[in-house]
C-alpha cells in the first residue's frame, strides 16, 4: 500500500513536472516576433554636432545690472587670442584676448538699456556668444 | 515714637510704588526701543530682498497690472504695474499700457523682489530689440547692395546694405572702416540689424564687421554662389 502510494505521488509530480515545462514552452513561443513584423529603424546622422571649441564667460557687468555711471568695464575669459567683439545699440569696441584668454575693456553706455552682445571669434573662425542688459540711469525710486 | 513708627511705615508704603513706577517707565521705553529695532530689521531687510534692475523683452501677456515677457534669453518674467509706474516712447507722447501689445518690445527698469521673483515697474519704454547674426558671408548681389549670411542653424539671410549701413573690419583688436566693395564671401561677419517686418530671413544691417584672414566658420557648411555684378558703377 505504502508502496503505491509513492509510485502514485512519483508519477503525479512527473507528469506536474512535464505539464508545467510545456506550458513555460508553449508561453515562451508565444513572446516571439516573427522576423515579417521586425521593422528596421536607420539612425540617417549618428554622429551629433561637436561642441564648439570657443567659449565665453563674463566676469562682469551681471545681467540686469542698473549702473548710474556711463562708463563701465566690461571683463571676462574666453580662449586665448581670440577676437572680441562688444555691440550695442549705439556703439561697437573691439579687444583681443591676452594669451590666458582674459580680457578687459571699457564701453560707454546709452541712456536707458543697453543690449551686450559679447562676441568671440577663435582662430578657427568659431565662435562664442554671451549677451547682456546694462540699464545706465539716475532716476531714484 | 509715635511720629517714627509713622515715617518708617510711610517709607515702606511710597518706596515700592516708586520702584513700581521707574521699572513700568523703563519697560514701556524697552518696549520702544524693540518696536525701533524691529522696524530698522524689516526695512534692512526688505532693502536686501529688493534691488533696482531692468530688463527687455517681448510682451507675451498684458493685465492691467501685469505684464509677461520673454526676455533675450527666452525665459518668462513677470513684470507688476502700479500707479506709479511711468510709460514712454519716441513715437508716441501718449503711450501707456494700453498701448501695450503680444508680440510689443519693451525695456522696463524697476526694483526686483528676489523672493517673489517679480519686477515692479518704475519705467516702461517702448523699444525695438536688434537682431545680431553671425555667420559666412555665401553671396554678394552687387546690383541690389545686399549680402547673403549664412548662420550656423542653416538659415540664409538677405541683408540690406543702406548708406547709413556702418562697415568694419576687425584688424589686431581694432575697427577699421571698410565698405560694401571690401566685404568678401566665405568671409565671417557679423550683421547688427533690424528685421524687415514684411520679409522673413531679410533684415537691414546697422552695422557689419567682418573678419578677414580668419577661416570661415567650420560649423557653417556653406559654399560661395556666384555674386551678382552691377551694371553700372556701386553707389556705395
Amino acid at each position: 500500500m505504502k508502496k503505491e502510494k509513492i509510485i502514485l505521488s512519483f508519477t503525479a509530480a512527473l507528469i506536474g513536472i512535464v505539464a508545467a515545462i510545456g506550458v513555460f514552452f508553449f508561453y515562451q513561443e508565444t513572446k516571439k516576433i516573427k522576423s515579417s513584423e521586425i521593422k528596421k529603424i536607420t539612425i540617417l546622422n549618428p554622429s551629433p554636432t561637436p561642441a564648439s571649441s570657443v567659449f565665453i564667460t563674463l566676469s562682469e557687468p551681471s545681467d540686469e545690472q542698473v549702473f548710474d555711471k556711463r562708463i563701465i568695464k566690461i571683463s571676462g575669459k574666453t580662449v586665448p587670442n581670440a577676437r572680441v567683439v562688444i555691440l550695442t545699440q549705439n556703439s561697437e569696441e573691439a579687444a583681443i584676448a591676452a594669451s590666458n584668454g582674459n580680457f578687459s575693456t571699457e564701453i560707454t553706455l546709452g541712456e536707458g538699456q543697453n543690449i551686450l552682445d559679447i562676441t568671440s571669434v577663435g582662430d578657427n573662425g568659431e565662435i562664442a556668444k554671451v549677451k547682456r542688459v546694462i540699464t545706465y540711469s539716475t532716476e531714484d525710486f | 515714637m509715635k511720629k517714627l513708627i509713622l515715617i518708617i511705615f510711610s517709607i515702606f508704603l511710597i518706596l515700592p510704588g516708586t520702584s513700581y513706577g521707574q521699572s513700568s517707565a523703563d519697560k514701556k521705553i524697552d518696549s520702544q526701543i524693540d518696536q525701533l529695532k524691529n522696524k530698522v530689521a524689516s526695512r534692512v531687510a526688505e532693502l536686501k530682498l529688493v534691488e533696482k534692475r531692468g530688463i527687455v523683452g517681448t510682451v507675451e501677456s498684458v493685465s492691467d497690472t501685469e505684464i509677461t515677457i520673454n526676455n533675450l534669453d527666452d525665459k518668462t518674467r513677470i513684470i507688476n504695474v502700479d500707479e506709479f509706474t511711468k510709460f514712454s516712447s519716441s513715437e508716441d507722447n501718449t503711450f501707456g499700457i494700453s498701448d501695450i501689445k503680444k508680440g510689443s518690445q519693451i525695456a522696463v527698469l524697476g526694483l526686483y523682489n528676489k523672493d517673489s521673483e517679480r519686477l515692479l515697474a518704475r519705467f516702461i519704454d517702448q523699444t525695438v530689440i536688434p537682431q545680431i547674426l553671425y555667420g559666412v558671408v555665401t553671396k554678394r548681389d552687387e546690383k541690389n547692395f545686399t549680402v547673403t549670411l549664412s548662420t550656423e542653424d542653416g538659415t540664409s539671410y538677405v541683408v540690406d546694405i543702406e548708406r547709413i549701413t556702418k562697415t568694419y573690419d576687425y584688424l589686431d583688436g581694432d575697427l577699421e572702416i571698410s565698405g560694401f566693395t571690401k566685404i568678401k564671401t566665405m568671409e565671417n561677419a557679423l550683421v547688427v540689424g533690424y528685421a524687415d517686418p514684411k520679409e522673413k530671413d531679410r533684415l537691414t544691417a546697422g552695422r557689419i564687421i567682418t573678419f578677414p584672414g580668419v577661416p570661415k566658420n567650420p560649423r557653417i557648411p556653406v559654399e560661395a554662389q556666384t555674386s551678382t555684378k552691377p551694371t553700372g558703377s556701386p553707389s556705395i
